[in-house]
């Protein structure tokens, strides 16, 4: 408050020759504002690097981001509490409302579903002892790890929410996150001990899903809203998509596991339909996180498998060797067998050693 | 004590400086927080509080202070570096040139000229977050910007309020 008086000096007396001559103050001034305008610009060119650079590369920042998430992720923890409670209260108050007529058709449904499930279990037997007889083999999903989510951020534009689990619990960016109600999104930034989840609706999520009652494929992308668009080939002209359906993951792409809820048709009148996701992103609360369920493989070399002879048309087992093999064949009957497999090298050139 | 105030009840010199930066930061942090709303419907508090420091107390709210705020807006919200680390800015320098040209404060010019610059800044990030590549649909952004506009008096409030108790309390 108190500084010290600026030093005063004396005026330069105006002169005859030089009229228009400013002080030194004003001059100083002038050359200040100068200074600041020259700045601003340093800094508002700076800001538009930066945007081009995330533009070139959108991976830049990610573990300033991941340090942020860290650093605010105990602050959102006391966040929750109030907020967890008002939804908790609110969810109290309408189950207490309805609870008689909710537990009648409960009980209903349940005398259904009961029913139901007995014949699916004898199904899955089924299908089990005909997925050994094939030697069928399913990638297993691998929970990584399990916390708990904020809701959604209030961010318009972007639909995520903070998972209390981080770099450090083995979560990585792309993992699939699932919560009590069904798929809840996919990890993109990851702190120490947070990270942040792409939600279900936000404008750049899209999930391979088949619905569950006839098998149709399609994906279901965020809208930024509060509802998802089902986008899909409609592939039978006599059935329809009903309000009601289920879709769950289809397993395409490889990222999440087959079978997970993801939403429920509400509106089929608009193009395309409207789905409503079955994890409420207001409020995922536990989570878990699971490895992407069929990674990418990493290739190693291997020799191209052989041409094999039709093994109707040779149904000796000597037929069926590998290729390596051929030469010692090619030369003993039986006849109708040789030359379908000296004819063999050509198609894997350079791996079969010819004599 | 010896941090908030001075011995003769007045805040200390560091914490009035601090001020303005510390209200934007807390809307920036009330913005990732988990509050119940499926929408997003949070006003852009930290921008608000940019505009009005701009004109309030130009150099407590420098133009590098308002790019390193954004680009922790950036950071906490997640979005693309550099949308509110340009835009922040922006609007510090668009509300000097105003404040250059324009004498005397009404509080309907205020709100019209914040909601021209609050339109235009929602209108830019949305096309930045095209350019960045993460698209992202208009309507939610422009929620947020007309719930912005309407939330000023409360921000103006608030500022108007830390500038009597915290800033200048001797006026």
């Amino acid at each position: 408050m108190s500084r010290p008086p600026a030093p005063s000096r004396l005026r330069p007396v105006p002169s005859r020759l030089r009229p228009g001559r400013r002080t030194s103050f004003a001059r100083r001034d002038s050359n200040l504002a100068l200074l600041g305008a020259l700045f601003a610009g340093v800094i508002l060119a700076f800001a538009l690097l930066l945007l081009v650079m995330q533009r070139v590369n959108p991976e830049m920042g990610s573990r300033m981001r991941g340090a942020t998430l860290d650093a605010i992720s105990p602050l959102i923890a006391v966040a929750r509490v109030p907020a967890d409670a008002v939804r908790s209260i609110g969810g109290f108050l309408s189950d207490h409302w309805r609870v008689v007529e909710t537990n009648r058709r409960l009980e209903a449904e349940l005398a259904a579903a009961a029913f139901r499930a007995d014949q699916a279990d004898v199904l899955a037997l089924n299908l089990k002892h005909m997925e050994q007889l094939i030697s069928l083999r399913r990638p297993e999903r691998r929970l990584v790890a399990s916390g708990v989510a904020s809701s959604a951020s209030a961010t318009a534009g972007l639909r995520s929410a903070i998972i209390s689990v981080g770099a450090s619990d083995g979560v990585r960016p792309r993992m699939p996150v699932i919560a009590a109600g069904g798929l809840a999104g996919r990890v993109t930034d990851t702190g120490l001990g947070a990270a942040r989840i792409m939600l279900l609706t936000d404008a750049n999520s899209r999930v391979p899903v088949k619905v569950l009652r006839n098998g149709w494929t399609g994906l279901a992308t965020g809208t930024g809203g509060t509802l998802l668009d089902f986008v899909y080939d409609k592939v039978s002209a006599t059935d329809r998509l009903r309000v009601g359906d289920r879709l769950v993951t289809s397993g395409d792409g490889g990222l999440f596991p087959p079978g997970i809820p993801v939403a429920l048709i509400v509106r089929v009148d608009s193009n395309p339909p409207k789905a409503r996701p079955l994890a409420n992103p207001a409020g995922l609360g536990p989570v878990m996180v699971e490895a992407p369920w069929l990674p990418p493989p990493e290739f190693v070399p291997v020799t191209p498998a052989p041409s094999e002879p039709d093994l109707a048309v040779a149904p000796e087992p000597a037929a069926a060797a590998p290729a390596s093999a051929a030469p010692a064949i090619s030369g003993a009957p039986p006849a109708s067998a040789a030359p379908a497999i000296s004819g063999a090298p050509p198609a894997a050139p350079g791996q079969a050693p010819r004599p | 004590m010896s941090l908030f105030d001075d011995d003769d009840g007045i805040p200390a010199d560091r914490v009035r400086r601090a001020m303005p930066a510390f209200t934007v930061l807390l809307g920036t942090l009330l913005m990732a927080l988990p509050i119940p709303l499926a929408f997003g419907a949070m006003p852009s508090l930290a921008l608000l509080f940019v505009i009005i420091w701009s004109s309030l107390q130009p150099r407590l709210m420098p133009v590098w202070g308002a790019f390193l705020l954004g680009l922790f807006a950036d950071l906490v919200s997640g979005l693309p570096l550099g949308i509110w680390a340009l835009l922040f800015p922006v609007a510090a320098i668009s509300v000097r040139l105003a404040d250059a040209r324009a004498e005397g404060h009404s509080l309907v010019i205020d709100w019209l000229f914040t909601g021209l610059l609050v339109l235009g800044a929602h209108v830019l990030a949305w096309q930045f977050l095209g350019f960045t590549g993460s698209a992202a649909p208009s309507g939610p952004l422009l929620a947020q910007a007309v719930i912005t506009i309407l939330a000023y008096p409360l921000a103006a409030t608030i500022a108007a309020r830390v500038q009597r108790r915290i800033i200048e309390p001797g006026f």
